[in-house]
């Protein structure tokens, strides 16, 4: 077998195959989950048309092949999903994947800017941060970062409320646009600016704190090695070492997290949306709970869990890129 | 009327403090220390004697405000160098005054590649073009003989081996002929035929250059083979200086000479008549390969054969040495004979019974007849274990009595000359040799027929090694134990084995009585390895009188 | 001078001394120890200073503060006393976030210590089923778990534990791939000690220190998570939480905003407390050549 690929595409396409079990693996899990759940899909059907006779009843779960082995009804249920088939909702009365593609683009916009906010920011303040370490000003931004990290996101989006919108009336207190406005062009791009400016100030911040505390470490850390050192003997001055010896290798674990990480954001994103009234995914994942829309719900589970392991897999090629040691071939 | 030019270093009186609550107060007392161009010197000291803070002051590098220079003259071509800017010591460093590390793994940034980190000296230090910067960073990779200049210069530090690595280090160190260069260790990290082409390239590009050398080592070997001047630092004082012959031959101070007086000598014990005692220990077409984890699409890797159809014989009472460099899989055999690794192919005997073909359960109870002892002192003794508790481990695992095998493990300390009152401690209130002690103890409780040493004293400094040395060869004839001995110092082998056998990837290349291997080696890989010996021309002188 | 090696340095102090040397070092784990110990009292007193249901009409309905003795920091909306609300609420935040941290490193050493210690298809597998876990959003998963168990308190214990325990595995199976190659290890395995005994007695002591450090963050998350559960009104509807007050706070956010800044006070300080009790407890523990 040699077939002659550029090296980034071998490596792109060994890091997907990778992701295979896993989502394999999250397909069998929200299948175990729908089985605990109370109620199948017929029960839900019934219920929505106020009750069948046991015939009928019987007739419709075969019908759904509720009546197959596990085994076979797991085997449709993940082809299903293959296929981004997410079932019925009830609540909605539309097919789940709808539903979805209709809050998608909410969700990720919330998470885009509050992620490349909380990373530049964070990873900014903590090279600061240690490169005067012990000083005043580290210490100021050690603490903020603490206690940022230690304050609920719900928390702090009520104070962001309760400053910004009822004491100083200055931003909307929630939705994703002013209803009955109906802006056109960049009006309707401001007016979604400002209904963004809240929620993603309190989903940066804490994870923020959370990117500032690991560059901190990360940077104090790599300044202490060998190569630093050689550097310094060669007659570098600070400013030097730092970008082109400390940076970049301090980047590196903090790197990593960013795609671990995009998953608690992601179930971060869940408060701050309900807080805000902004139709995200976050929200619907609330309201199903809450509504018991158990298919609504795993489709956001599996919908998550993709977008999770591409943003991954895009860190991955992020880290490559970044950490010369990794041979793409 | 000629002016003889100031001296290129010229300590005096250097003073270095250390943080309260540091084991002294002050790291350097009192330093003098000339070096004149084209000179080499020497600064000789255990670890602990505050050689590299030395090292430190005279580049500004001092890890400050904890530790710094409170005292003396540092003046470099005649200049004071203390009360100098950060500017201007930054304009010195890498230029007029550069460093060689230890650790060529670690001294390069990974992700630079070797052309740009060279280069960064010429961009940092002079007005040259791009083009005229590579071309002086080519030449130089050809002056330290890397063998294809143009691809190192592309490569990263990962992509080339430890020794070339360090011959980068050179290049970017000797770019701009400074006057002044100072050699940290440059070869302890290095396999000994490596070390002998690195030292001999220092000497080679600083004769050529003229430059003064400061060369820090704790190694009476290496000084030996590159040294012009010596000077001796004990905690932190000089106690002794002069000229290598001087120093080596006929040192005056009694630390000096039981510092010397533990180097081994590189005469291997007289060849004994051929053994008839029982063999012990036999070892037949032993073979390990080390598969690369491999799977789906992740790429062809090689897999590396450590151990390729080995065979040996032990005979009771007998010191067998297992010599090579790293890489030569003599580690793996030591893993191997133990089992702590599984062969491919092959047996052990062990008395008579195959240990490789041994049921779990059948190996546990073999396992008290073979025992080892570790490298790294450090690692080799669990540090949440009393060392009482470790040394009665064994016994009590196979069904001893607790309470005896404890009383056994403190009479068992007094065996190898620690106090028992120090039972109840922990592993990291010894010192390293007192640990490799605690070791050899933990191995003896076992009564075992063979002892499998891997590497025992390449971790300790050279006095305590002649010590732990000592205490092994006394152990060996007294009990008369059987010893499997790994080693890449051929002195320790020369001091310790009756047979050796040396290795070279994976294989056994010669072997015989270590008197006649020593002799007349007679395979070229075992010439080289001997001929490589730090000062193997020189013997140290027998000072035994006075070695504690 | 002397070269011998045999002589024994003095001997140190017991290892609690050394370990609150070190500790009381960083005077912020100081604080955080204090803070903790405040909220532990509180939780401990709950019942001392206020002996009825916290849930209880107190007094007159949206007292403000500094009123009056009987309801010091004030009532909302239903009436219910501010004061022991923070106080009992310590107790449940306390107790779900120790449980819950038992049942995320209990799952999370096994796991992690398997992987490690095994390597090979064991690792992989185990290692698979990680990843899927962490993959899936945590809030999501632990709202799509209430909502399959039920709001009671034990469900919700173990739906945190559930969704907490990938960190801690990953970080022990870190530690037992590079203790496993330690050469201590090696030495235990050479004098025929046990597999069992090899994992539970000569590995996992020693991988105890990071894993106690980072039981404080799992701690502390847990108090988060399960605050933000209440806030949302998914929490056990039974006992008096912070989350659940600051949800009822945010109706009268405009009138009354102590009603939710007291408990967000309360939620802020006690996950301080946990984050500084770990930075101070990973000095006192993973001590490291300080220049």
């Amino acid at each position: 077998m040699t077939l002659h690929m550029p090296p980034v595409l071998t490596y792109a396409l060994r890091r997907l195959i990778q992701a295979v079990p896993v989502v394999i693996l999250i397909m069998i899990g929200t299948f175990l989950l729908l089985k605990l759940a109370p109620g199948d899909t017929v029960d839900a059907l019934v219920g929505d048309m106020g009750g069948a006779d046991a015939a009928f009843i019987a007739r419709l779960r075969a019908e759904y092949g509720l009546d197959q082995p596990v085994w076979v009804q797991l085997w449709r249920y993940m082809v299903k999903l293959a296929s981004f088939d997410f079932g019925w909702s009830f609540v909605y009365e539309q097919p789940v994947a709808t539903v979805l593609m209709d809050r998608l683009g909410t969700t990720l916009l919330l998470m885009a800017t509050s992620l490349s906010i909380a990373f530049t920011a964070g990873i900014a303040l903590g090279a600061i941060a240690a490169r005067r370490a012990y000083s005043a000003t580290d210490n100021l931004i050690s603490i903020l970062g603490l206690v940022f990290y230690a304050t609920p996101s719900f928390f702090l989006s009520l104070m962001l409320m309760l400053v910004f919108s009822v004491k100083l009336g200055w931003l909307p207190v929630g939705g994703i646009k002013t209803i009955a406005a109906f802006y056109t062009g960049w009006d309707h791009v401001w007016d979604v600016a400002r209904h963004l400016i809240m929620p993603t100030a309190a989903l940066s911040l804490i994870y923020l704190a959370f990117y500032l505390r690991l560059m901190r470490a990360s940077v104090m850390e790599v300044a202490d090695l060998d190569y630093v050192r050689t550097a310094r003997a060669k007659g570098a001055r600070e400013g030097r070492l730092m970008t082109h010896h400390i940076m970049r290798n301090a980047l590196l674990p903090v790197v990593t997290l960013l795609g671990l990480q995009f998953s608690t954001v992601l179930g971060g994103s869940i408060v701050v949306e309900t807080i805000f009234t902004l139709p995200g995914l976050g929200q619907l994942a609330y309201q199903s709970v809450v509504q018991r829309d158990m298919n609504t719900l795993m489709g956001i589970i599996f919908l998550c869990a993709i977008i999770v392991v591409v943003v991954n897999f895009l860190t991955d090629l992020l880290y490559a890129r970044l950490d010369s040691r990794i041979e793409l071939a | 009327m000629t002016k003889t030019p100031p001296p290129v270093l010229d300590l005096c009186k250097l003073e270095i403090s250390l943080p309260k609550g540091a084991d002294r107060p002050f790291a350097l007392e009192g330093l003098d220390l000339t070096i004149n161009a084209g000179e080499i010197v020497c600064l000789v000291g255990e670890s602990g004697s505050g050689k590299s803070l030395c090292a430190g002051a005279i580049m500004g590098l001092l890890p400050e405000p904890h530790v710094r220079v409170t005292g003396g003259a540092i003046r470099f071509m005649g200049e004071e160098l203390r009360g100098k800017s950060d500017a201007e010591m930054r304009k010195l460093r890498g230029a007029d005054i550069s460093m060689i590390f230890q650790e060529p793994m670690t001294a390069l940034n990974p992700q630079k590649t070797v052309g740009w980190q060279i280069d960064e000296v010429l961009r940092l230090h002079t007005k040259m073009t791009k083009s005229e910067r590579k071309a002086r960073a080519l030449e130089m990779l050809e002056r330290v003989h890397i063998p294809d200049p143009a691809s190192a210069y592309n490569a990263y530090p990962h992509q080339i081996s430890g020794g070339q690595r360090q011959r980068v280090m050179i290049a970017m160190s000797l770019v701009l002929s400074p006057k002044l260069i100072i050699a940290d260790e440059p070869t302890t990290a290095l396999d000994v035929t490596t070390q002998l082409q690195i030292l001999k390239l220092i000497r080679e590009l600083q004769e050529e250059e003229g430059a003064g050398v400061l060369f820090i080592t704790h190694d009476f070997g290496v000084v030996a083979e590159i040294a012009d001047k010596v000077a001796v630092l004990c905690r932190g004082e000089l106690v002794e200086s002069g000229t290598t012959d001087a120093v080596l031959n006929h040192p005056q101070h009694p630390y000096t000479r039981a510092l010397i007086g533990a180097v081994p000598a590189l005469t291997p014990p007289p060849v004994k008549a051929a053994s008839d005692a029982p063999v012990v220990l036999k070892g037949t077409g032993l073979k390990k390969t080390f598969a690369a984890r491999g799977g789906l699409l992740s790429g062809k890797r090689k897999a590396v054969t450590a151990v390729k159809d080995l065979t040996f014989e032990l005979r009771q009472g007998e010191t067998l040495g297992v010599v090579g460099e790293s890489g030569s899989g003599k580690t793996t055999v030591s893993r191997i004979v133990t089992r702590l690794l599984e062969c491919d192919q092959g047996s052990v005997e062990l008395d008579g019974t195959d240990l490789l073909a041994a049921t779990p359960k059948e190996l546990r109870a073999l396992r008290q007849h073979i025992q080892m002892v570790f490298q790294d002192p450090m690692a080799s003794l669990n540090p949440r274990k009393r060392v009482v508790d470790l040394i009665a481990q064994g016994p009590i695992v196979h069904g001893a009595d607790p309470k005896k095998a404890r009383e056994d493990a403190k009479k068992l300390l007094e065996l190898v000359e620690l106090s028992p009152a120090a039972a109840n401690r922990f592993p990291h209130e010894f010192s390293g040799g007192q640990r490799q002690r605690i070791g050899i103890a933990r191995a003896l409780a076992m009564e075992p027929k063979v002892i499998v040493a891997d590497e025992p004293v390449s971790a300790l400094d050279v006095s305590v090694q002649a010590q732990v040395l000592k205490l092994l060869a006394d152990l060996r004839d007294r009990l008369n134990l059987s010893l499997l001995f790994v080693t890449h110092d051929l002195r320790v082998a020369a001091q310790l084995c009756d047979r050796i056998i040396v290795m070279q990837k994976g294989e056994i290349v010669e072997h015989g009585p270590t008197a006649e291997v020593f002799a007349n080696p007679k395979h070229p890989y075992t010439q080289n390895l001997l001929s490589s010996i730090p000062g193997r021309d020189w013997t140290p002188p027998s000072l035994h009188a006075d070695v504690a | 001078m002397t070269l011998a090696d045999t002589e024994i340095a003095p001997p140190e102090p017991p290892r609690y001394v050394m370990f609150w040397r070190r500790y009381k070092r960083n005077r912020a784990a100081v604080l955080g120890l204090f803070l903790f110990a405040l909220v532990v009292l509180m939780a401990l007193t709950a019942g001392i200073v206020d002996p009825g249901d916290p849930l209880r009409r107190a007094g007159e309905p949206l007292t403000p503060p500094f009123m009056n003795w009987e309801t010091p920091l004030g009532t909302d909306q239903l009436g219910r006393d501010v004061l022991s609300g923070v106080f009992y609420g310590a107790r449940i935040s306390l107790l779900i976030g120790v449980a819950a941290t038992l049942v995320a490193i209990v799952i999370g050493v096994v796991i992690g210590a398997l992987a490690g210690y095994f390597g090979g298809w064991v690792d992989d597998v185990l290692m698979r089923i990680t990843e899927a876990f962490q993959t899936i959003p945590n809030f999501v998963l632990l709202l799509t778990l209430v909502a399959i168990m039920g709001s009671k308190i034990e469900w919700i214990t173990i739906a945190i534990g559930i969704v907490s325990w990938t960190a801690p595995a990953r970080m022990v199976r870190a530690e037992f791939m590079s203790l496993r190659h330690r050469e201590f290890v090696d030495a235990a395995r050479n004098l025929g000690v046990s597999n069992t005994s090899i994992i539970f007695r000569e590995i996992l002591p020693n991988a105890l220190p990071p894993l106690v450090v980072y039981a404080s963050v799992i701690m502390a998350l847990s108090i988060l998570m399960e605050s933000a559960l209440a806030f949302l009104a998914l929490g056990d509807p039974n006992y008096a939480s912070w989350g659940n007050m600051i949800g009822q706070g945010r109706a009268v956010l405009r009138t009354a905003p102590y009603c939710a800044v007291i408990p967000g006070i309360a939620i802020i300080l006690t996950v301080l407390s946990f984050s500084l009790l770990g930075e101070g407890l990973n000095d006192a523990l993973n001590p490291r050549q300080k220049k």
